[in-house]
């Protein structure tokens, strides 16, 4: 089933565990959709968020938070999917995985040839805080429109042990320190959400109130 | 004096064929047989050859290669010796070669920096000039079939060790009917100042070439292995399938620097691979031109501590066209390094794909790869496509990625048009300057000729 937005709405959706998502979220002419998805917990299948946008200057926002821990796998695929001219999509993916957690992402931008003056970008970020947290990542575009402007990027790390030091210095301990900066890791995607009241669930799910 | 010789390569030239032996059309044992024979290979690597062609045809294509569909492997002669005998200076050659390569400006690139030419004519080294110099050193530079003959153990000792015929199909393929090729042999602390170039073509209808080269550095040696290629149109389609090896030791580093630019009938569908062991550094420039179809992913695994892997690719599709090149890195050691570089053009209705694969398994820890694909549209027909894959185990590794594609700017455009330079002129600067942080990493003559042929394509000479 899929799930439209119709002309100039503007909505925000929060999926979580136990919510139901639509094959296809469809974004109507003018409309702007803000798509924000929470993993942890009992998540298990691979999760597919198909976003289309169908209208003339459509505007799609989707931010998705990844928190795993022991033994978990999580698969997330996004498709942004443009169809309309000069409709724009940004998509930000972060994960933080502790112990041997795993993520695999798959992301795809695919511009129709109808699609003049497409602005999208596709960001996936991961933190890796145990020796034996792995993610794989696979950013792809499919370009058909020429006059457009698409960009994706992708960064794994971990914490940056120079960070932490500058932190023990400030009389911060290591676990505290690498808390904090998980926590401003997060952050940069739960301050992208517009709707406050969307934004507190987050915080209150990753107890970071 | 350079531009007629662009004209002239754009309309295509072909030479009427002379060899003294060739294989019937399409493969199987007895054809695989024959090449062997024919050139008194010892029987491990007949074995080899048999092996392969096995694994060849049990392996599927790869699932993004289904255009290959259209390519008829039955309908090609996998084995063609053009003369019998090698000559050893230019003047020996048949003049009919020779005339080809006048054409495209050979002897006057000798005069200027060449050490070494080995130059490739249907199948079979059949030119080859080795400067003293490199003999002094000890260094061995040769085609790979006598290469075999003259040190059948270097050659046993390493050859399929980093690319095994069951690597992928096209492997398999390259390992059971291979021919030419080069062979280099860097002995320890070596240092070859000038590139060593090789020059390919083909030149027969239907036929397909398989070249195979194997470069081994020794420790603390240094090389650049220098491949240009460009063919004469067909009205058929011709396939080209090489195998690359390299092992680059301790502290060694090699350069292999890559212009393909065949006609738009040949599919070229190439595996290229270094291994690096510790503080090695393996470098590829690649550039790809021509073809109707390539596949090509230069990869380097970097199997010592602090390896490094460089990889710098550059695609340019015209009018029917696609160009799916990219580059791998897999990290297998401690405080290894990859960067990857990759620059893209599509333009008339052509198609370039970056296909890419970072790994770092566990226990390759403190590693860093930094990948940056930049793909340019130049009108709306063309297409350009983005796939590449990280694959992360290592928790305290580094790795980013970041992509773009886009047109050519606006802004730029009419800056340049309004001083006074035309709209195609423009275009093409704006695409020299595009493709620049790759060009500038070939030898000059190569940047030059690379420009000039940027220029041709959008300025109008060709499509």
């Amino acid at each position: 089933m899929s799930f439209h937005i119709g002309k100039s709405e503007k909505k925000t959706i929060f999926l979580e565990v136990g919510r139901h998502i639509a094959d296809e979220y469809v974004v109507g002419r003018g409309a702007d959709l803000t798509l924000v998805l929470l993993v942890e917990g009992d998540w298990s299948d691979t999760i597919r968020l198909n976003v289309r946008l169908a209208g003339e200057r459509a505007k799609a926002d989707i931010i998705a938070i990844v928190v795993g821990r022991g033994e978990q796998r999580f698969a997330l695929e996004t498709v942004q999917l443009h169809e309309a001219p000069r409709a724009t999509s940004r998509l930000l993916v972060k994960s933080v995985l502790w112990e041997g957690a795993s993520f695999q992402y798959h992301g795809m931008i695919r511009v129709a040839k109808s699609a003049q003056q497409t602005d999208a970008c596709q960001r996936n970020e991961n933190l890796l805080l145990s020796d034996g947290s792995r993610v794989q990542t696979r950013p792809e575009l499919e370009i058909l429109a020429n006059d457009v402007r698409c960009t994706h990027a992708a960064a794994t790390s971990t914490v940056d042990p120079q960070t932490l030091w500058y932190l023990k210095t400030r009389g911060i301990r290591e676990e505290q320190g690498r808390r904090l900066v998980t926590q401003g890791f997060l952050e940069d995607a739960i301050g992208r959400i517009s709707d406050t009241i969307v934004q507190s669930k987050v915080r209150n799910v990753l107890h970071l109130d | 004096m350079k531009k007629a010789l662009f004209d002239n390569y754009t309309l295509g030239f072909r030479k009427p064929e002379k060899y003294v032996f060739k294989a019937k059309k399409g493969l199987d044992e007895e054809v695989v047989k024959q090449i062997s024979g024919h050139k008194n290979e010892p029987d491990w690597m007949r074995h080899l050859r048999l092996q392969s062609l096995a694994i060849y045809r049990k392996r599927a294509l790869p699932p993004w290669a289904l255009e290959l569909g259209d390519a008829s492997f039955d309908d090609i002669y996998y084995y063609v010796k053009p003369i019998d005998h090698k000559a050893d200076s230019w003047s020996q050659l048949p003049d009919e070669i020779r005339d080809t390569y006048d054409k495209i400006g050979i002897p006057q690139a000798e005069k200027k920096f060449l050490s070494g030419v080995s130059v490739q004519y249907e199948s079979e080294v059949v030119y080859k000039s080795i400067q003293s110099m490199l003999a002094k050193k000890g260094v061995i530079f040769l085609d790979m079939d006598s290469g075999l003959k003259e040190y059948p153990d270097i050659i046993r000792q390493y050859f399929g060790t980093v690319v095994s015929p069951s690597d992928n199909k096209f492997a398999a393929l390259n390992t059971s009917v291979w021919s030419g090729g080069s062979f280099v042999y860097v002995p320890p602390r070596v240092s070859i100042e000038l590139p060593l170039q090789a020059y390919f073509r083909i030149n027969s209808e239907r036929m397909g070439q398989f070249e195979r080269t194997l470069i081994i550095a020794e420790e603390g040696s240094f090389v650049h292995y220098v491949e240009g290629c460009s063919a004469p149109m067909y009205s058929t389609s011709s396939l080209h399938s090489a195998v690359v090896e390299i092992i680059v030791k301790k502290g060694a580093r090699v350069r292999y620097s890559t212009i393909q630019n065949w006609s738009t009938n040949v599919y070229n569908l190439v595996t290229k691979r270094a291994r690096v062991e510790e503080e090695g550094v393996m470098e590829w420039v690649d550039a790809n031109l021509g073809s109707r179809f390539t596949m090509k992913y230069p990869s380097v695994y970097l199997v010592g501590r602090k390896a490094r892997g460089d990889i710098l690719s550059l695609a340019y599709a015209g009018r029917g066209q696609h160009q799916d090149a990219g580059a791998k890195a897999v990290h297998l050691a401690p405080e290894t390094t990859s960067h990857i570089i990759s620059k893209s053009v599509s333009r008339n209705g052509g198609r370039t794909s970056y296909r890419g694969l970072v790994a770092i398994p566990r226990g390759a820890t403190a590693a860093k790869s930094h990948v940056v694909c930049d793909a340019l549209i130049m009108d709306r027909s063309s297409r350009s496509d983005t796939y590449p894959i990280m694959r992360i185990e290592a928790h305290d590794a580094g790795v980013e990625h970041e992509a773009t594609v886009s047109k050519i700017g606006e802004e730029q455009l009419f800056y340049l048009k309004s001083r006074g330079i035309s709209g195609a002129q423009a275009q093409s600067m704006i695409v020299n300057g595009f493709i620049e942080p790759v060009v500038k990493e070939l030898p000059l003559e190569y940047a030059v000729e690379m420009n000039r042929l940027i220029q041709l394509y959008i300025e109008g000479s060709v499509g």
